[in-house]
C-alpha cells in the first residue's frame, strides 16, 4: 500500500462502516429474541428465529400476503411499463413528428409535478370506477397498477430515449433497405439490442414500485391487500420498541432478494447510469 | 386496399359486438346493500355479528368493510364521495362534528324511547350545532391499573403513595417509571387532573370553556412536587411515550389504559387491579376522558337509495340494547346504551365502566380545534417534552400552552 | 425481407386484427357495463379510448402514435386529468366545511332545518298504500294513539277501526294495503321524501322503514332570491360569495355545511398576505431550498471523493464497490424507517451504543442534521456511480498533458477534473435538486416534519419541507384545506418545473439530430 493512497483507504473504510452500521443492526436485531432495539453492545448474545416466525403467524400482520402483493404489483408494473416506455422512447428517438419536442418537455414537466396532491382527484375517480368495475377500482391491486402505469411513460421514456439515441441509425436503415417496416425494425432490431437496458429499467421500476407508499396507503385499504411498504410502515409506525424485531426480520426478507439481483446486474446498472451521466 | 381495410374493420366490429354481448352483466335487480365502514378493531367484530345479515333491516343486505387502521379509515372517509362512500360509518365522536361540517352526515331523529336509553353525555358527543348526527356505541375511556405483584393487592389511595413507592423501589426493583399513560397524551388526562390540572374548568355540571386549567397554580406546584426532582428535572415517575412494554415487563407499577389493551397485559403475565387514578387526598380521583364511539348514517345512503335501511340499521341495531350487548361482548368496551350496560358481567368491562363514572366528557370539537395554531393533543405533547425531557421551566411552558388553548376553546365553544 | 424472417405478412395481419378485436370487445363490454350503471363520464372515457385505439391502429398516417398510444392513454387518464383537477382546485375555496356542491349543501341545510317537537314524538310505522297512493299507519310510541297518514293529511283512528299486528302496533285498517319489506326497500328514496301533513306546518316523516317522527321545517329555501330563511328565529341567510350562506345582518354567522366556491385565487393571495399562512410558508420554503441544496452538495462531495478514491489502482475495488452501493439497492422506505429506529430516544441503537439519552428528533438542529445524514447514506452511492462514469468520460489525454506540464495530481483534480465533472453532471445535479425539493418519503418517514414548536405558535415543523407541509395542509388532520394545498403545490411546480426546463434547454438534449 502506497503511503499516498492511505487517505483513500481510510476514507473508504469510514464509508464502509457508515454504510454497514444500520444494515448490521438490522440483521442483529432480526435474530435477537428480545426484539428490542436497545442493544447496548454490538456483539449478538442470543440467536433465534422467533422474529421471523412472528411474521408468519400473526393474522393482524399478514406479511406473506404483503410480500405477494408487492411482488405481484411491482413485477407487473415493471414488465408493462417497460413495454410502454420502450415503445414511447422508440417513437421519440426514431421518428420525427409534430409535437415531439413539446411532448418530451411536457413529459418532463408532468414528472416534476408534486402529483400526490392529485390523490384526492385520483381517489374520486377510482371510486367511480369501483362502482362499475370492482377489479380495477379503488382498493384493488389492479387499479393501483393502472395508476402506476399512468406515470410509467414519463419515467421510462426519458430513461430509455437516452439509450436508444446511442444505437446507430445505420442498423435501422439497413433493415429498411431490406424492406422491413418500422414495426418490424422495432421488434426485430431494436428490442433484442436494448434487452439489457430494458432489464435494468425494469429492475429500477420494480424497486420504485416496491418503495411507493403514499398512493398505496390511501388506495389499498384492506389489511390483506397492503404492500410491504405500507404494511411495515404502519406496523412499526407507532411502536418501535415493541415491533422492532419482526420489522427487522420483515425488512431483511424483502430486501435480500432485491440486493442479490441488484448486485448481479451491477455492471448493467452502472453502465446505464454512466450512459445517462456522460450523455448529459 | 381500401376494401381490404373495410373488411378488416367489419370483422373486428362484429367479433367485438358478439364478444361484448357475452360480457355485459345481466340486468337482474340486486338486493339493496347497506355498506358499513369500520376500523381494524371494530371491523372484524362487526363482520362476525352483522355481515351478510338481511333481517335487521328487512329488504336490505348488510355488508361490512373494514380498514387496516383508524387512520386509513379516516383518510378514506375524508375523500369519499357518494360514488363509493359508505352508507353507515362507525368511528370516534370527532366524526360527528367533521361530518356535519362537511355535509357528509345526515342528522338523526331520536325517538323518545331511544333518548331515554342513551346517556345525555353520549348524545352530546354525537351533536353539532344542536343536531344529533349519530348514535353512541360504546364508551371510549381508560382505567387505572396497578401491578399487584409490585404494589400489593389494594390500590394506592393517594398520588403521593404512588410517588413514594416509586422512589423507594426505583433502585431495588429496577423501575424505569412510576406511571405509564399507554395512550399517550389522550390517556394522560387523569394524571393531569389528579394533580389539579385539566383542559377547561367546569361550572356546575357544564363545561366553562373560558377558563383553561392547564396553567392552574395547583398543577404548576404539584408537577414540581411530584414529577420533578430537586434540580427541576423529571424524576422519571411520569411516562407517556412508548412505556407500555416496561409496564408489561413489570418495570412500571402503575398505568392508565383502555380495555383493548387488557388482554395483552394479561398475556404478558401482569396481575393487575382496576380503578381510577388516585388524587392528592384519599377519596379523590383523576378524571379520564370519557368519549363515545358512534355509528353514523351518511348522506351517501340516500344517494344510494338505502337511507331508510341505513337508519333502521343504526337506530334499530347499533343503538339498541341487543346490538350493543353483542358488540360489547366482542370488544370488551362498555356499551353506551343504559339497558345494555346493565347487562354487562365481564369484570374488566365493568371495571372500565365504573372508572368512566369519574371521567369527564371529551368534547372533541374543543380538543381538536386549532384556532390557536395547534390542537390540545399536540400542545400537551409539546408541554410534556419541554418539561420532562428538556427540563424547561414549568410555569412558562404551561402559560404558553394555555394561551393557545384559550383561543381554541373560545373558537370551538362558539360552534357547540 | 428474408433476413427478417419473422412474424410478418398475413399471419401478422390476422394476429393484429384478432388482438384489436379482443381489445375492442373488452372496451365495448366495459362501455355497456358503464352505461348500464349510469356512469356517464366513465362511459365517455371508455368510448373515447376505444375510438382512439381503432383510429390510431387503422389509419395510415399515425405511425408514431401507434407506439405512443397505450402510454399516452394511461398518462392522460391517470396523471394529466388529476393534475388538471388539482390546478383548478387551487382557485376554489375547498376545505373542511366546503367540500360539496351548492345543491348538495342546500339539501343538507334543509335537512338540518328539520326540527322535532319538544316531546320528540315518534311513531311506529307500517307503510302501505291507500287508494293507490302512499299511506302509513302510525302508532305513537308513548300514548299508543294510532293515526292514518296520507299525503293529504293525517287522521286519528279510533280503537276498533284498526287491528294490531304481532308487534302490538296498528297493522291493518280498511282500504290499507301494507308494503312488504322488499317493496319498502325498493322505494327507499321515495319513502324518505314522504311527508304526512298535520297542519300548522307540522308533518310526520318516515325516518326508517318502520319509524316516523313529528317534524317542522324551520329553514326554508327560496330559489328565486337564493336565500334561506329560518322561520323560527326570523333570520335570512344569503350566499356570501365564499361558499356559505351567511346571516344578512351578522355576516359572521354562517350556516354549515358550505360548498366549494370559486374564490378568485384567494388561496394564492392568502399565501402572501395572511400572516398566519405566510409565516410558516416562508420558513418552510427557506428550509426546503437549503435542504435540497445542502443535501445534493453533500452527496455529490462524498460520492465524488469516493469515485476518486476508488479508482482503478486500488485493491479490492470490486468488493468495496459492492458494499458501498448497498444503500442504493435497499428500498429506501425501509432504510429510512430503520434509521428512524436507530435514532429512537428510548430504544435506538445509537443512544444504546453511546449510553446517551439524546432526544434526537426533538431538537430542530439535530433533526435537520439527521435528515442530511440519512439522505447522505441513501444518496452517496448514486453520486459515486455517476461520478465514476463522468470521470471515465474525461479524456485521458487532458490529464497526461497537464502532468507533462508539471501539474500535481491535486491540481489536476481541482483545476481540470472538477470543473469538467460539474459541467458534465450539472443536469443530474439539478434533477437531484428537484427530486430532493420534493423528497416526501424521507421527511415524512423520518421526522414527519417535526419537531414542531407548537407552544410558540408554530404550525409547521422544523424539518417540514414544502411537500410535507402541503400534505399536512391538505390531508393532515381534522381541518383540511385542499384549496390552499393545491395553491402551494402549484408554486412548487412552478419552481421545480422551470428549473428542470431550464436545465433541459441548457443541456441541449432536445436538439440532438
Amino acid at each position: 500500500m502506497k503511503a499516498k493512497n492511505l487517505w483513500k483507504h481510510i476514507y473508504i473504510w469510514i464509508l464502509i462502516v457508515f454504510t454497514l452500521f444500520p444494515i448490521y443492526v438490522v440483521i442483529e436485531s432480526s435474530f435477537n429474541p428480545t426484539g428490542s432495539l436497545a442493544s447496548s453492545s454490538l456483539i449478538p448474545k442470543q440467536f433465534s428465529w422467533v422474529n421471523y416466525k412472528a411474521l408468519f403467524n400473526n393474522p393482524a400482520v399478514p406479511y406473506g400476503a404483503w410480500i405477494r402483493n408487492s411482488v405481484l404489483i411491482a413485477s407487473a408494473n415493471a414488465l408493462i411499463s417497460v413495454f410502454i416506455g420502450a415503445a414511447s422512447a422508440f417513437a421519440f428517438s426514431r421518428m420525427r413528428f409534430k409535437g415531439r419536442k413539446a411532448g418530451l418537455q411536457t413529459l418532463l414537466l408532468i414528472q416534476v409535478f408534486p402529483s400526490f396532491l392529485a390523490l384526492a382527484a385520483i381517489y374520486v375517480m377510482m371510486e367511480r370506477v369501483y362502482t362499475v368495475f370492482p377489479a380495477i377500482g379503488l382498493g384493488s391491486l389492479g387499479g393501483l397498477l393502472l395508476i402506476y402505469l399512468g406515470g410509467s411513460m414519463g419515467v421510462n421514456a426519458w430513461l430509455l430515449k437516452g439509450y436508444i439515441d446511442t444505437i446507430p441509425m445505420e442498423l435501422d436503415e439497413a433493415a429498411r433497405i431490406d424492406g422491413a417496416s418500422t414495426v418490424q425494425v422495432y421488434w426485430l432490431i431494436f428490442f433484442p439490442l436494448a434487452a439489457p437496458v430494458l432489464a435494468v429499467t425494469a429492475l429500477l421500476s420494480f424497486i420504485g414500485t416496491f418503495n411507493e407508499f403514499v398512493l398505496a396507503s390511501l388506495f389499498l385499504q384492506d389489511v390483506n391487500k397492503r404492500t410491504v411498504a405500507v404494511g411495515l410502515q404502519q406496523f412499526v409506525g407507532a411502536q418501535f420498541g415493541q415491533n422492532w424485531g419482526p420489522f427487522a426480520a420483515g425488512s431483511l426478507i424483502a430486501t435480500v432478494p432485491l440486493v442479490i439481483v441488484f448486485l448481479s446486474l451491477q455492471r448493467f446498472i452502472i453502465g446505464g447510469l454512466t450512459q445517462g451521466a456522460t450523455k448529459g | 386496399m381500401m376494401k381490404k381495410r373495410f373488411g378488416a374493420v367489419s370483422v373486428i366490429a362484429s367479433a367485438a359486438l358478439v364478444a361484448s354481448a357475452l360480457l355485459v352483466p345481466s340486468a337482474n335487480a340486486a338486493t339493496k346493500t347497506i355498506i358499513v365502514w369500520a376500523d381494524e378493531q371494530r371491523g372484524p367484530q362487526l363482520t362476525k355479528l352483522i355481515d351478510g345479515n338481511t333481517t335487521i333491516a328487512p329488504g336490505y343486505k348488510i355488508q361490512v368493510k373494514f380498514f387496516s387502521a383508524l387512520t386509513a379509515l379516516q383518510s378514506a372517509w375524508d375523500k369519499a364521495t357518494s360514488a363509493g362512500g359508505p352508507d353507515v360509518i362507525t368511528g370516534p365522536a370527532s366524526f360527528a362534528s367533521q361530518g356535519a361540517k362537511s355535509g357528509k352526515l345526515a342528522p338523526l331523529p331520536y325517538g323518545a324511547l331511544l333518548k331515554s336509553q342513551i346517556p345525555s353525555a353520549g348524545i352530546a358527543a354525537m351533536s353539532f350545532q344542536r343536531k344529533i348526527y349519530g348514535v353512541p356505541l360504546d364508551v371510549d375511556t381508560t382505567a387505572f391499573l396497578w401491578n399487584k405483584a409490585l404494589f400489593g393487592a389494594s390500590a394506592p389511595t393517594t398520588f403521593k403513595a404512588m410517588v413514594d413507592y416509586y422512589n423507594a423501589n426505583k433502585a431495588s426493583k429496577g423501575l424505569t417509571g412510576g406511571i405509564c399513560a399507554l395512550e399517550g397524551t389522550w390517556g394522560s388526562h387523569p394524571i393531569l387532573t389528579a394533580l389539579g390540572g385539566g383542559a377547561w374548568a367546569s361550572k356546575g355540571s357544564n363545561a366553562d370553556y373560558s377558563k383553561v386549567l392547564l396553567n392552574s397554580a395547583a398543577l404548576k406546584a404539584n408537577i414540581k412536587t411530584y414529577l420533578l426532582d430537586a434540580s427541576g428535572k423529571s424524576n422519571g415517575f411520569f411516562q407517556w411515550d412508548g412505556c407500555g412494554d416496561a409496564f408489561k415487563a413489570g418495570k412500571i407499577p402503575f398505568a392508565n389504559t383502555g380495555a383493548w389493551n387488557f388482554d395483552g397485559i394479561k398475556a404478558a403475565g401482569v396481575n393487575f387491579g382496576l380503578g381510577a387514578v388516585p388524587g392528592l387526598v384519599a377519596g379523590s380521583y383523576g378524571q379520564q376522558w370519557v368519549n363515545y364511539s358512534g355509528a353514523y348514517v351518511t348522506t351517501f345512503a340516500s344517494a344510494h337509495g338505502v337511507d331508510l335501511g341505513a337508519k333502521k340499521l343504526v337506530m334499530g341495531w347499533f343503538a339498541s340494547p341487543e346490538g350493543q350487548t353483542a358488540m360489547s361482548l366482542a370488544s370488551g368496551r362498555p356499551p353506551a346504551n343504559r339497558i345494555a350496560a346493565a347487562k354487562i358481567t365481564d369484570p374488566n368491562t365493568l371495571g372500565v365502566a365504573t372508572a368512566a363514572l369519574t371521567g369527564t366528557p371529551q368534547v372533541s370539537p374543543a380538543l381538536d380545534d386549532k384556532a390557536g395554531g395547534s390542537n390540545w393533543y399536540d400542545v400537551l405533547g409539546s408541554v410534556y417534552t419541554d418539561i420532562f425531557t428538556k427540563g424547561k421551566d414549568v410555569s412558562a411552558t404551561l402559560d404558553a400552552a394555555a394561551a393557545i388553548l384559550s383561543k381554541n376553546f373560545a373558537d370551538a365553544s362558539a360552534n357547540l | 425481407m428474408n433476413r427478417l424472417a419473422g412474424f410478418t405478412g398475413l399471419p401478422a395481419q390476422i394476429f393484429k386484427i384478432c388482438f384489436i378485436a379482443i381489445v375492442d370487445a373488452i372496451l365495448i363490454a366495459m362501455f355497456f357495463a358503464s352505461t348500464h350503471k349510469h356512469a356517464t363520464s366513465l362511459a365517455i372515457v371508455i368510448a373515447l379510448v376505444a375510438l382512439g385505439a381503432n383510429f390510431v391502429y387503422f389509419a395510415k398516417f399515425t405511425l408514431p402514435f401507434k407506439f405512443l398510444f397505450p402510454g399516452l392513454v394511461l398518462l392522460v387518464v391517470f396523471v394529466v386529468v388529476p393534475i388538471l383537477y388539482t390546478i383548478s382546485m387551487s382557485a376554489f375555496n375547498y376545505k373542511t366545511g366546503n367540500e360539496i356542491s351548492k345543491g348538495q349543501a342546500i339539501t343538507q341545510l334543509l335537512q338540518t332545518g328539520l326540527a322535532p317537537d319538544s316531546a320528540n314524538t315518534t311513531y311506529d310505522m307500517v307503510l302501505g298504500k291507500k287508494d293507490g297512493d302512499w299511506a302509513a299507519l302510525l302508532t305513537e310510541q308513548v300514548s299508543h294513539q294510532v293515526y292514518l297518514g296520507t299525503l293529504k293529511g293525517t287522521t286519528k283512528l279510533e280503537k276498533g277501526s284498526y287491528t294490531l299486528n304481532s308487534l302490538a302496533i296498528a297493522g291493518a285498517t280498511a282500504g290499507f294495503t301494507p308494503l312488504t319489506a322488499d317493496q319498502t326497500a325498493a322505494s327507499d328514496s321515495a319513502i324518505g321524501a314522504l311527508k304526512f301533513p298535520l297542519g300548522n306546518g307540522q308533518f310526520i316523516a318516515p325516518q326508517s322503514a318502520d319509524v316516523a317522527v313529528l317534524l317542522t321545517q324551520s329553514l326554508v329555501y327560496d330559489s328565486k332570491t337564493d336565500t334561506l330563511t329560518n322561520t323560527a328565529l326570523n333570520r335570512t341567510y344569503k350566499d356570501n360569495g365564499d361558499g356559505n350562506f351567511a346571516n344578512v345582518k351578522d355576516k359572521t354567522e354562517k350556516l354549515l355545511p358550505g360548498w366549494r366556491a370559486f374564490n378568485n385565487f384567494r388561496n394564492y393571495t392568502h399565501l402572501f398576505s395572511d400572516p398566519t399562512v405566510r409565516g410558516p410558508f416562508i420558513g418552510v420554503f427557506v428550509w426546503t431550498v437549503s435542504f435540497a441544496f445542502l443535501t445534493v452538495i453533500m452527496m455529490f462531495g462524498v460520492g465524488f471523493l469516493l469515485a476518486i478514491a476508488l479508482d482503478k489502482k486500488i485493491a479490492f475495488r470490486r468488493f468495496y464497490r459492492s458494499i458501498l452501493i448497498l444503500p442504493y439497492a435497499i428500498p429506501s422506505f425501509m432504510s429510512i424507517l430503520i434509521w428512524n429506529g436507530l435514532f429512537n430516544r428510548q430504544f435506538g441503537a445509537i443512544n444504546g451504543l453511546f449510553h446517551t439519552h439524546i432526544d434526537w428528533f426533538n431538537s430542530p438542529w439535530l433533526a435537520k442534521g439527521i435528515i442530511l445524514l440519512v439522505n447522505l447514506w441513501l444518496g452517496f452511492p448514486y453520486f459515486y456511480l455517476i461520478s465514476t462514469g463522468a470521470l471515465q468520460a474525461i479524456p485521458a489525454e487532458l490529464e497526461e498533458a497537464a502532468s507533462i506540464d508539471g501539474a500535481s495530481p491535486r491540481k489536476i483534480l481541482r483545476l481540470i477534473k472538477l470543473p469538467l465533472m460539474l459541467q458534465i453532471l450539472s443536469p443530474l445535479l439539478i434533477s437531484s435538486f428537484a427530486f430532493n425539493f420534493n423528497n416526501f418519503n424521507l421527511i415524512y418517514l423520518l421526522t414527519a416534519g417535526g419537531p414542531t414548536d407548537v407552544l410558540h405558535g408554530k404550525t409547521a415543523g422544523a424539518t417540514d419541507i414544502l411537500i410535507t407541509y402541503t400534505y399536512k395542509t391538505a390531508f393532515g388532520s381534522s381541518e383540511q384545506n385542499l384549496g390552499l394545498a393545491c395553491a402551494i403545490s402549484m408554486i412548487m411546480f412552478f419552481i421545480v418545473g422551470s428549473l428542470s426546463l431550464w436545465s433541459l434547454r441548457r443541456s441541449k438534449v432536445l436538439d440532438g439530430f
